[in-house]
């Protein structure tokens, strides 16, 4: 088989998307299938790995279409900027693709629903189309709305709809979606009118013999000899909930310092978090570490790993963690509490409460017995359920059955 | 070979009422193959966005 792999969003890119893709890739490869993967290259569309002959400049089709689109014909699109400008960059996908060529194609696996509304309209109509949904961009611009001011009336504004609509059209136009979580599931379903016996359940997965390789490696940090570390290692941007945490370790600190916190990661937010780990007191037990590749034996330096997401699909870090034979606090938003089982594997705490977060990892850090059994218990389980073969073997059945269908 | 622009005017049956824009410069090679691989029925505005938009 020959499989594309497409997204309107960048590639490479650090995040989960672009793990999945190059999975999925290295996994299908193995198998003997071919795969390329396209997504936006900031000047172009392109297919990854392809050299120049296979990239196309967004400049060819973007005076176009922002000549072209007018009242007359794309009202109500035309009338708000934001929306304008996201429909031209699909639209310019749309066109990138056809340039591209997916008649070579035997599946299209879009990895959003900006992509896959885009392939469904210039795809060969043989050809079936398979939707990964990662997480939902409609909630995500609804929760960047209502946090800002401009939109007094976020959940009737045109950017709002917008996004809406395109994840219903997108999960309606592909021929079968996978999502990684029931919860995101539930979302699909009752939220955006996705039918729900058009989707499958594959959850992610690691390549573990990988990993593990990783978690070896020799490490460029040493541990405090009389601190127990906790690690976090998202993103330093608001969905990620790094300011729920750094609250709760303002409230730890005052009941006990034999503590450090590492965050790992970056983001536009590290310096507002930087100013408010100074403001609570705690700048000598919080460290920011920035992006850093050695990850995996950074997590066999720590103690606890934290989890303060407000919004998450399914998580790689928890993964990396779980693997790492580490005990995890984590929020429950989305499909966390789907990974990590309240007092068998892991903490749950309610995604934004900072109080409960406190209280969890004062529990931990009380008592050691404990975490080493939850930690235990958190790679026992994604041993079993985190697999890669799995996942892909899993995935090939998707693609194979869909073809089957086409062709009969 | 050199780039042949051509006027974006030639590719306006893509497009659902546009206007016209002589000057409006476009590469005919990227155009002519991107022309050629559309489906049959293809043009810009993608209605189902919005008659979507439209019934909300």
């Amino acid at each position: 088989m020959k499989v594309l792999l497409v997204t309107i969003f960048l590639i490479p890119y650090v995040g989960g998307v672009w793990k999945y893709m190059q999975q999925v890739k290295q996994g299908l490869e193995a198998d003997g299938h071919e795969v390329d993967m396209i997504g936006d290259g900031i000047d172009g569309f392109y297919v990854y790995g392809g050299g120049e002959h296979r990239k196309v400049l967004k400049s060819h089709f973007r005076p176009m279409l922002q000549h072209k689109l007018n009242p007359a014909s794309a009202s109500p699109i035309t009338s708000d900027p934001w929306v304008r400008d996201a429909e031209v960059e699909r639209l310019t996908l749309e066109l990138s693709l056809s340039y591209l060529g997916l008649e070579q194609y035997d599946i299209i696996h879009a990895q959003d629903v900006l992509a896959a509304s885009a392939v469904s309209r210039v795809k060969p109509a043989q050809t079936p189309l398979v939707t990964s949904i990662h997480a939902s961009v409609a909630l995500t611009i609804r929760d960047v709305l209502q946090a800002d001011p401009k939109y007094a009336d976020p959940l009737n504004s045109l950017v709002w709809k917008y996004y809406k609509t395109i994840e219903y059209i997108g999960g309606n136009a592909s021929d079968h979606v996978l999502l990684a979580s029931r919860w995101l599931r539930d979302v699909m379903v009752q939220q955006f009118d996705i039918p729900g016996n058009g989707i499958s359940l594959i959850p992610y997965a690691m390549d573990i013999p990988a990993f593990e390789h990783r978690l070896n490696a020799e490490h460029r940090l040493q541990r405090p000899t009389d601190r127990k570390v906790l690690i976090s290692t998202s993103r330093l941007s608001p969905e990620k909930g790094i300011h729920v945490l750094i609250e709760a370790l303002g409230q730890l600190h005052k009941q006990r310092q034999d503590w450090e916190c590492w965050l790992v990661g970056d983001g536009d937010k590290r310096p507002e978090y930087e100013q408010l780990v100074h403001k609570l007191g705690i700048q000598s037990s919080v460290h920011f570490w920035g992006t850093r590749e050695d990850v995996p034996s950074l997590l066999t330096l720590a103690d606890i790993f934290v989890m303060p997401s407000m919004m998450e699909t399914l998580s790689y870090s928890v993964m990396e963690a779980q693997l790492a034979g580490l005990p995890i606090v984590s929020s429950d938003a989305g499909g966390l509490k789907e990974a990590v089982r309240h007092e068998d594997n892991g903490l749950l705490f309610p995604a934004g409460d900072a109080g409960k977060l406190a209280e969890s990892l004062a529990l931990l850090l009380a008592d050691e017995t404990y975490r080493n059994r939850l930690g235990k218990r958190a790679r026992k389980w994604a041993l079993v359920h985190r697999d890669l073969e799995t996942m892909i073997k899993r995935l090939l059945q998707v693609y194979r059955r869909e073809l089957k269908r086409k062709q009969a | 070979m050199g780039t042949e622009l051509v006027s974006g005017d030639q590719y306006n049956d893509l497009f659902l009422a546009p206007a016209s824009h002589p000057f409006l410069l476009v590469d005919k090679a990227i155009w002519e193959r991107v022309k050629a691989n559309l489906p049959k029925g293809y043009f810009i505005p993608d209605y189902r966005i919005i008659n979507h938009l439209k019934h909300m």
